[in-house]
């Protein structure tokens, strides 16, 4: 089982702050916060040496797979250039958003949002595929969900192509059954996102700072998702805190 | 007076609230710090309607010009790049930083160094003005810097097709004299960064304005008599659109009353 570091707490240039993460651990970073030369050389910088795996966070700023007046041309042209950087530094996997929020533009109905983002999404697995990257598709935080979450196991889990990472911190949000979803989904999913918050924002708190039961978590998780990756998405560091963190993950498993 | 914004203040996802910033203040984008798709769409809204200016900050991360082992062939294409969004979105100015983090001249002089340092800037600069783009030197604040007040002076009188931009929180970190800097370059600047921070030898904070000890009087002083109305582009760390406002408001105040 791996566990791997969000960059989260570390955008910008403070990115190269992550070099010093024990190399055990994995990096996952979001590639669309910088340019082709800049990822190539901070993805080589911090991954020498790193036994731990690369996992690269799909781009979604400013896009919207359900809304049709997304311009999906522009994000396949993004999505291969993210799919080529996946390939060349072998990532573990590339995440991918379905949806942002529900679209607001006159006359839209849900059925058509659910079935443009399940077409859409369908387009980029079977590009990540040609690539060679595990392409896996996100729940979302918002509070009015295009997907919620018998529509997300139903309508993406009924492609089985589709594999998944199950944020943990988005699913209490929502409220999701995160052991139905998981018993639901199964090896099909692939990773999380670790994460937690009170129900109020998507706070993205470290395990224990928040009211999730992580021990029930974890028993569901060796039950179900036994190889999962742990991508520990949290806002704030420093470091040191992580890892200590970490530990206490650890402790769970 | 031309008052921009860094990208600074926005990185990552935050980028898309910057389209809160008020139209009469321009934005300066940090190159590197996202790809294309997100420049794309950000500056369809950031840039429209916004008769005030638009620059960029070129990339810096990774490329070392005074380092031997720089790989300058990427750093052309990467400015390029850089070029091509200038053009597409008629940049006000490209900013380069001459050179990277540095304790010293590795194994070889300080001479030998500059000299290097300053040919790649040539080719930049020469590569700038047939991209139609108007690439200014920033002077920098590492341990060790290439180019101290005097030689970073004398760049300008060697390179002619590039011109300054001076950091102030950068000038006050290195203890440069300001009033003699801006006497020295006068219309060879073309713009400025306005920052602060704790002052010489401290970290390179970029505080607001008045949130370190910069004597912004002596400056905006220096500025109306030798560089009056270049572009001052605030480039800030950790701070909202409101206190950026506020801030630019009270630099437009002070512009007035240090003349």
């Amino acid at each position: 089982m791996d566990i791997i570091i969000s960059q989260l707490p570390y955008m910008g240039w403070s990115v190269e702050q992550m070099a010093s993460l024990p190399k055990e651990y994995g990096i996952e970073i979001f590639i669309e916060c910088g340019s082709d030369y800049f990822w190539k050389n901070v993805i080589k910088m911090l991954m020498q040496d790193r036994t731990g795996r690369l996992s690269i966070h799909g781009p979604f700023i400013q896009m919207n797979l359900a809304d049709k007046t997304c311009d999906f041309e522009a994000v396949k042209e993004t999505y291969r250039w993210t799919f080529d950087i996946c390939s060349q530094f072998q990532a573990a996997h590339c995440v991918c958003h379905p949806h942002a929020e529900i679209p607001s533009f006159p006359g839209y109905r849900m059925k058509d949002g659910q079935k443009l983002a399940l077409e859409r999404t369908l387009i980029l697995n079977r590009m990540a595929k040609e690539a060679g990257v595990q392409m896996l598709v996100e729940n979302m935080p918002y509070i009015n969900l295009v997907f919620e979450q018998d529509d997300f196991v139903g309508i993406f889990g009924g492609a089985p192509e589709l594999e998944f990472l199950i944020d943990v911190g988005h699913a209490m949000l929502n409220k999701w059954d995160i052991p139905q979803v998981q018993a639901q989904l199964g090896q099909r999913i692939r990773a999380y996102h670790i994460h937690e918050n009170y129900g109020d924002f998507d706070a993205h708190l470290k395990v224990g700072e928040g009211p999730l039961d992580w021990k029930k978590f974890f028993t569901d998780y060796k039950l179900h998702t036994p190889d999962a990756r742990l991508v520990l998405e949290y806002a704030a560091g420093p470091l040191d805190a992580i890892e200590e963190n970490i530990s206490l993950v650890k402790s769970y498993l | 007076m031309d008052i921009v914004v860094s990208t600074s203040a926005y990185l990552a996802f935050n980028i898309v609230d910057m389209d809160k910033l008020p139209r009469d203040l321009g934005v300066e984008a940090l190159i590197e710090n996202a790809n294309d798709n997100v420049w794309y769409q950000a500056f369809k809204i950031l840039l429209k309607d916004r008769p005030s200016s638009f620059t960029i900050h070129g990339p810096f991360l990774y490329m070392n010009l005074a380092a031997k082992d720089c790989e300058f062939d990427r750093v052309i294409e990467n400015y390029k790049w850089t070029f091509e969004y200038s053009n597409r979105y008629n940049a006000k100015h490209v900013v380069l930083h001459p050179q990277g983090y540095m304790l010293g001249p590795d194994n070889e002089t300080a001479e030998s160094c500059r000299a290097r340092c300053l040919d790649r800037i040539n080719t930049l600069g020469d590569l700038a003005v047939a991209n139609n783009a108007n690439l200014l030197v920033e002077n920098l604040c590492y341990p060790w810097l290439v180019f101290e007040q005097e030689e970073y002076v004398d760049l300008f009188r060697q390179i002619p097709t590039v011109h300054s931009l001076i950091d102030v929180g950068h000038s006050l970190i290195k203890e440069w004299d300001v009033p003699k800097l801006l006497k020295d370059l006068g219309p060879r600047i073309d713009a400025y960064h306005i920052d602060d921070n704790m002052g010489p030898g401290t970290p390179d904070s970029h505080f607001k304005l008045g949130q370190g000890v910069l004597d912004y009087r002596e400056f905006f002083t220096a500025y109306n008599k030798y560089t009056p109305d270049k572009r001052l582009v605030i480039e800030y760390l950790n701070v909202s659109t409101n206190e950026i406002v506020e801030s630019a408001n009270w630099i437009k105040q002070l512009v007035q009353e240090c003349k």
